[in-house]
Order: structure tokens, then sequence, then C-alpha cells
């Protein structure tokens, strides 16, 4: 049973790993387009309403992943597999926060310019789809489990 | 083995003024404590004659008014390092009443060595036993009682981050006060060192002011350590001359017989009357556990995941900063450039009176203030990783790089200091030992890009790089960061050759921060971005208001900064159009070079100048005036150019007190070369590359 959950968490995290090395490799082909490919337009975006470009983006998304993988490489029965899984994990979910933190400031931005008289429009369902949200809630359940597991450890 | 004898004092003869001194290893908790008492109200200043910093609270305990003095982090008290020598002139100048040394009961030898040095100067000493929680975790518990026996004085075991042991502390210090402490040898040199020991204390004892100022005792051993700070303290004794040709002789005698250096010899016997002491009173409760930190460890200072994850701690503390910080943003640049600057515009004011309120005074302060909730979540975020532990992990991994290039890791401090301001920055390379790596640290700090170059990344970045703006200027830190790296050495092997010295880092474990502590510390560091904006910046903004609306042909009236034809008139149009030229290369046009030359003064003014220059005010906002003026290019060279040319006045003057005049001019001179070769760099091989 034991044995089993913890593949199962091996199969996700490894997932995981994949779509947000994927996430960032989107963002990536994104910034490049944008910013050495001029006039090209959005049209050559692929899914530049949810993945902007944005290479700072990347390296958070890349470590990420490489600490996702790296809990796959050093086994999560592990002690080192489960403290990437740990560090990779709470990174995602610090991304998540950090997202939904940026709607709430976003929110509140059109509140202050609106009150200055400007009119502006914002979509916050945009910047809930996107992949630091969705991934990060999936980050959210490995985050929980490797917290019981290392409690479990420490514990002893 | 008591060391200490004491006696009652005679509570009339007490003072109800006190005061105490808090002294203790760096990481110990020291500040928490200092805030327990203090409330985190402190006066901040310099030790006399040093640039060291100088924290003083107040507080009352049991109707005492007491004077709490924060002594610098160190570990022992020579003459080596300036922060150890501030600690003992303090003590020695203020002579506190009674010295809180706060010990780590997680790294518990340690702290003991400073404890003993501490009472070897026979002061009165209270130990505060913090951390137990984490020893505790780690395995193993002290003994505060037997601890307190074999030392002679009080030992109070505290947890300061849940405030556990705080009012028992503050009981102990009122109780030590009525206690006369006689100190007794604590440290027993052997046989040999104590007859010199003996000899040169006999002399000194000649000398009523000195032995009276400072503890015979202490002071021998300090003489035969051959401390050049203390012998320069017996220069005006008349007994100079015995003392110093009795310590030579002892000196030569005792190198002779011990078959050792005799200060090496000291140490030694210290540390192992520390480890005599923590044997004594260490219980093993368990084997050492494996514990979080341990295992967070692994991963924050691996080989490979070490630098990607401080990178993204860094990207997330500048989209935090600038993302989740702008509606304050938005609602400050609504108060000043519309609802403030309207009013006056809308006044009956004279036009020259709105002109310097609205233009001046408003434009000028108010397109930094802009900034200040950006500068205040930076600085918050940037506690936070420090006092949960992560910023020691972040300088242990940058130093693997440092280390392997051949550069001292002890750089590393300055430079992360460096981050938020240069001055204090420059000021801590005092704890290098080694002189060369000292003035290269110092001389290659300015390329850290502090707090004051954040408004024009800002500003540039919101205007060029709006998606990806923490990125745009997480690069300027990286970028500034490589460069330190590249001109320290450049520097070490070219112009100041030699070894560099190596290093030993204490990571200390990670903790849940205490939320006081934070927001204190995010209060200060921003206090000190609004005092600058009330000052300088402000004093700055009129002077670049006076030369635009005056120029060589006199007074030339407020329209100037309406009308750029007559602005180009103006003292600032003629210095913008001399600089135009040398940054042709780069695009930018006369009003941004001439705000570069404000920057020299304190880099946000570059931001305030431009405001002004360009307009900005009520519907025109400065980054919107920007982005038909500049391209993503050349504004991010124009970034790159204020990271690196010329060092703040106050920079250059840190530099100038702690290494000289001509060092002062030479980074003066060699930032203004770099910066515009990077920038150069940078519009070059963007051209190269296809960017506009």
């Amino acid at each position: 049973m034991v044995e089993g959950k913890t593949v199962l968490i091996s199969v996700v995290a490894g997932l995981v790993a994949i779509f947000y090395l994927l996430y960032a490799g989107i963002m990536l082909y994104n910034w490049v387009i944008e910013t050495f490919v001029p006039g090209v337009g959005s049209i050559n975006y692929v899914l530049g309403l949810f993945v902007p470009g944005d290479p700072g983006s990347v390296i958070a998304l890349v470590t990420i992943s490489m600490l996702m993988l790296g809990s796959l490489y050093y086994k999560l029965n592990d002690v080192k597999g489960l403290s990437c899984l740990l560090l990779g994990s709470l990174i995602g979910v610090a991304m998540l926060t950090l997202q939904l933190l940026i709607v709430i400031a976003n929110i509140a931005s059109i509140g202050v310019l609106t009150l200055s008289g400007e009119i502006l429009e914002y979509n916050a369902f945009e910047d809930l789809l996107r992949p630091e949200i969705v991934l990060g809630i999936i980050s959210l359940t490995l985050f929980t489990y490797s917290v019981f597991k290392i409690r479990e450890i420490t514990s002893k | 083995m008591l060391f200490l004898a004491v006696k009652n004092q005679n509570p009339q003869k007490l003072s109800r003024k006190i005061k105490i001194a808090l002294a203790g290893n760096p990481n110990v908790g020291k500040s928490v404590i200092f805030n327990e008492l203090t409330g985190g109200k402190a006066w901040v200043g310099n030790w006399p004659g040093t640039t060291v910093e100088k924290k003083v609270g107040k507080t009352k305990i049991d109707g005492y008014e007491v004077e709490v003095l924060d002594l610098p982090g160190i570990y022992s008290l020579t003459a080596y390092s300036l922060d150890e020598l501030a600690a003992r002139n303090g003590i020695v100048e203020e002579k506190p009443d009674v010295i809180i040394d706060i010990a780590n009961a997680a790294n518990f030898e340690r702290s003991l060595y400073l404890t003993i040095s501490l009472l070897e100067m026979g002061t009165n000493v209270i130990v505060a036993l913090n951390m137990i929680d984490l020893a505790e975790a780690q395995g193993y518990k002290i003994d505060a009682e037997k601890l307190s026996k074999l030392l002679g004085i009080p030992v109070v075991p505290t947890i300061a981050i849940k405030g556990y042991g705080i009012d028992e502390l503050k009981e102990t210090i009122i109780k030590s006060l009525k206690i006369k402490r006689i100190p007794e040898k604590i440290v027993d040199y052997g046989d040999f060192v104590e007859t010199e020991i003996r000899k040169i204390e006999t002399i000194i004892e000649k000398d009523s002011k000195l032995s009276k100022k400072y503890l015979p005792r202490w002071f021998a051993i300090k003489l035969l350590e051959g401390d050049k700070d203390v012998e320069k303290r017996i220069e005006k004794s008349p007994f100079a001359d015995e003392i110093l040709k009795q310590t030579q002789k002892s000196r030569k005698m005792l190198d002779q017989t011990l078959q050792k250096d005799v200060e090496e010899y000291i140490a030694e016997k210290r540390y192992e009357k520390a480890l005599e002491i923590a044997r004594e009173c260490l219980k093993t409760v368990k084997t050492k556990p494996l514990t979080l930190t341990d295992m967070i460890d692994f991963v924050t200072t691996h080989k490979v995941f070490g630098i990607p994850i401080m990178l993204t701690m860094l990207y997330i503390a500048f989209k935090f900063a600038f993302d989740v910080a702008a509606p304050l943003c938005d609602l400050i640049d609504w108060f000043f450039g519309a609802f403030l600057y309207d009013l006056v515009a809308n006044s009956t004011l004279p036009s020259i009176v709105k002109s310097f309120l609205g233009d001046g005074i408003i434009t000028g302060v108010g397109s930094i203030l802009v900034f200040l909730p950006n500068i205040a979540f930076l600085f918050l975020f940037l506690a936070f990783l420090e006092d949960i532990g992560y910023m020691t992990r972040a300088a242990f991994v940058v130093d693997k790089i440092m280390h392997k290039l051949g550069l001292t890791g002890k750089s590393i401090i300055p430079m992360i200091l460096g981050f938020g301001c240069n001055v204090p920055a420059i000021m801590a390379t005092r704890a290098i030992e080694d002189e060369n790596d000292r003035k290269v640290t110092a001389l290659v700090n300015p390329l850290m890009s502090c707090s004051a170059r954040l408004p024009v990344y800002l500003i540039l970045a919101g205007a060029f790089f709006a998606a990806y703006k923490g990125t745009a200027v997480l690069s300027m830190y990286v970028l500034g960061l490589i460069l330190a790296i590249i001109m320290a050495l450049f520097f070490r092997k070219l112009v100041f050759k030699g070894p560099s010295a190596g290093f030993v880092m204490e990571l200390p474990p990670y903790m849940m921060p205490l939320v006081k502590n934070i927001v204190i510390k995010t209060w200060e560091r921003s206090k000190r971005f609004l005092f600058k904006a009330g000052t300088v910046i402000l004093l700055a903004a009129i002077l670049v208001w006076v030369l635009s609306i005056t120029g060589p042909s006199g007074y030339i009236g407020v329209e100037a900064l309406e009308d750029p034809y007559l602005l180009e008139k103006s003292w600032v149009g003629v210095l913008g159009h001399f600089l135009e030229q040398i940054f042709s290369p780069m695009g930018w046009d006369w009003r941004a070079a001439a705000a570069l030359f404000f920057g020299f003064v304190a880099k946000e003014v570059v931001v305030a100048a431009m405001a002004m220059l360009y307009g900005a005010g009520g519907e025109e906002t400065l980054p919107g005036i920007l982005a038909g003026l500049f391209t993503p290019l050349s504004a991010y060279a124009y970034m790159a150019f204020v990271l690196i040319y010329v060092p703040c006045l106050a920079t250059l003057a840190a530099i100038r007190s702690e290494l000289g005049m001509k060092y002062a001019l030479f980074a003066l001179i060699y930032e203004i070369v770099l910066a515009y070769l990077v920038a150069v760099g940078i519009v070059f091989i963007g051209h190269l590359l296809g960017l506009s």
C-alpha cells in the first residue's frame, strides 16, 4: 500500500515536472518571438493569453521541474528524493500563491484607477487559468505529501 | 569551581538608570532579544572612531530606566576585525552595568568562547542560553544550573523567537545589579604563562588610572597576545616602557618554552576551557537525528540546484515587490500626479510658486515616492528570506563560485549587503582581514545593485518590459553580480596580487520567522528611503528645477519646463547637449543624458530629473512619455548604465573613508568607463541580433 502510494506520487511528480518544463519552453518561445522577431504579432504566440513570455519565470519553472525530476532521480523513499520533492513543490506553491496575490493586486489596481477616473477592464479568469495556478494546485498535493513524509522521518 | 566571587551591593548605591549591552555570535537571535527588550525602538549611530553601526534602545524594567546597547555580532574579543574591536571598546568605554551574552545552545562550544572572553574582561555577565529548543531537536540538552555554577554567573534558558525566558531574563538583570562580582581567574594558562601574566599585571597595577579602567589580568593577557590596540592604550602610561619591555621579554621566553606562538597557545587554552565546560554541561538525549534543516540544505546548497533556487527566490522577490505592490503605487501616483499636482496647478498661487511646488517638488519627489511600496515589499520579502535563514545559503552558493575563481568568500556578505545599500556594505568590508581582499571587495561593491537604482529600473522596465519587468530588474541584479565577480578577478590578478584568505561559513538552522521582527526590519529600511526622499532627493529636485528655469542668459522662466525649445537654453539643456554627444551611440536624448548627471547625488534623482525634464505630471505619466523616446534596447542599456556608472556621493565618501581618496577616484573612473563599455556593448549586440 505504502509502496503503491510512493509510485503514484512519483508518477505525479514526473508528470508535473514535464508540464512545468513544457510550460517553461512555451514561455521562452513566446519571449524569443516577442523580443527577437518583431512585427510577427501575437498570432504566433503559443497560448499567448495564458503563457506570456518571461525569461525570469522560465528559470523558476525549470527549477521546479529540475527538483521534481531530482526527486525521481534520488527516489522518493530516500531522504534526498523527498527533500527535492519538498523544495520543488514548495516553490510551485509559492508561484501559485504569488499568482493569486497578483490577481488580487490587479483587481485592487483597477479599483484605484477607476477611482481616479480611468475606465479599465480586467479579466481575472485569464490570470486564474494560468499554468502557475493549475500546476501549483497539483504541487500543493505533492507538498502536503512530502511534509507528512518528512514529519514521519524527523519524528523518529 | 567558582570563578567569580560575589557579594551583595548596597541597594541605595544603585542608580535607577542602568545600561545593559547585548553581546553574542552572529545569528544567535540578538536582534530578537533586543526587540523583545526594547519593543524594537532603536537609535542608530556609530561606535566612536569607527563606522560600525551602533544600535541603542530604551526600556523600563522594575522601575529602572534601562539603556540597551546592541554590540556587533562577534565570535571573540580580538582586535583583528573592526566589529570585535568596536564591541570590545563599547564594553570598555560605555561601561555597561550588565552584559547579556546571548549564547547559541545549538552551537554551544563556540558561544562559550565568547562568554569566557567576556568574563576575562571582568564584566558583569548574564548568559542567555538561546535556542534551547533547537539544541534539544539536535539531540542534546544543556544543564543551565550546572553551567551557571561552573561559570559563576546567572544563566537563563531562552527561546527568544517565542518570547520564552524573556521575563526571567529581565528579573535576572535586576537581580545581578544588586550583586557585585569580583573577577577571578577563569582560564588557567599553566604555570609558565601565569607567572608571566602576573609579572606584567604587577607593573600595570602600579598605574592606578590604567588598572581602574581595565582589569590588569585581562590587559596583561592581551599584551601577551600581541594585541596592537591594547599596546596603543598604554602609550600614555608613565609605566608604558616598563610594561612593554616586560611584555617583550615574557613573549620571547614563552615562545621558546611553549614552542609555539603565545597568542595561539592562549586561544587554544580558552577553547580547551570552553570544551571542558561544554562537556560537563551537555547531556546527549539521543543521537543527532535528521532535521528539516539538513534536508532543505541538501537541496539549497546542492551544486546543481543551488544557483537556480537562488535565482528563483530573487525572481519571486521582485515579482512580489512589483506586481503585488502595484495598487499601492497606483494610489500614491494618483495622489501626487493627479490630486496634489492638479491642486497646485488650479490654485491662484503665482506661476513661479506653482511651478516650484508642482514641477519641482511634487513631480520630483512624487516620482520617487511612487516606488515606496515596491521597495518596502522587496525589503519585506528579503527580510523574510533573511529571517528564515535562506540568505546565508544564497551567500554559501555564490561563495562556492567565488572560491573556484580564487576570490575570498568573505566578500560575499558585503556583496549581499550591497543589494540594500552600498554604504554599509563597504563598511562591512572591515571584517575582511586581508588588505588586498578588503580593497577589492570595497571597489567592486558599488556594482551590486542597491535599492536606489530600483526606481530607475522600474520606470524603464514598466514602460518597455511590462510583461516581465520582474525579470528585467532581476537581470540587472545578476549583471551587477557577474560584473562584480569579473572585476574582482581582474583586480586580484592584475592590481592586488597575492593569495586569498580562506573562509568558513556557518549555516544557522532554518526557523519560522517572527512577524514583528520582519515588520521592524522592513520599516527600518523603508524609513531610510523615506528620509532620503525628504532630504537629498528633495534638494536635488530643487536644484534640477532651478537649473531648468535658468541658463547662461539668466532667468528663462518656468515656461521652460513645458517648452522643450526653452528648456534647451537652460543650464540643464547646455549640460544635456554636451553629454548627448558622448551618449549618441546609445541613442539617448539630451534630457536622459542630463538626468544621469544628477544621479551622481543619489541614483533615485535620475527619475526625479527625468520626470521634470520630460514634463511628467497631471495627465502625462513618465513611463508613457519614455515609451515614445526610448526603444527597449536603448532603455535596457540605460538601466545597465545606471547600474554601473559612478557610485553615489555617499558611496564614494564611504570608499574614501575606508580606502582613501586615490581609490575613491579610481572607483569613480573605472565605473564610468565600464558603464559606457557595457551600455555600448548591449546596444551593439542588440543591433547584431536585430533588435531595434
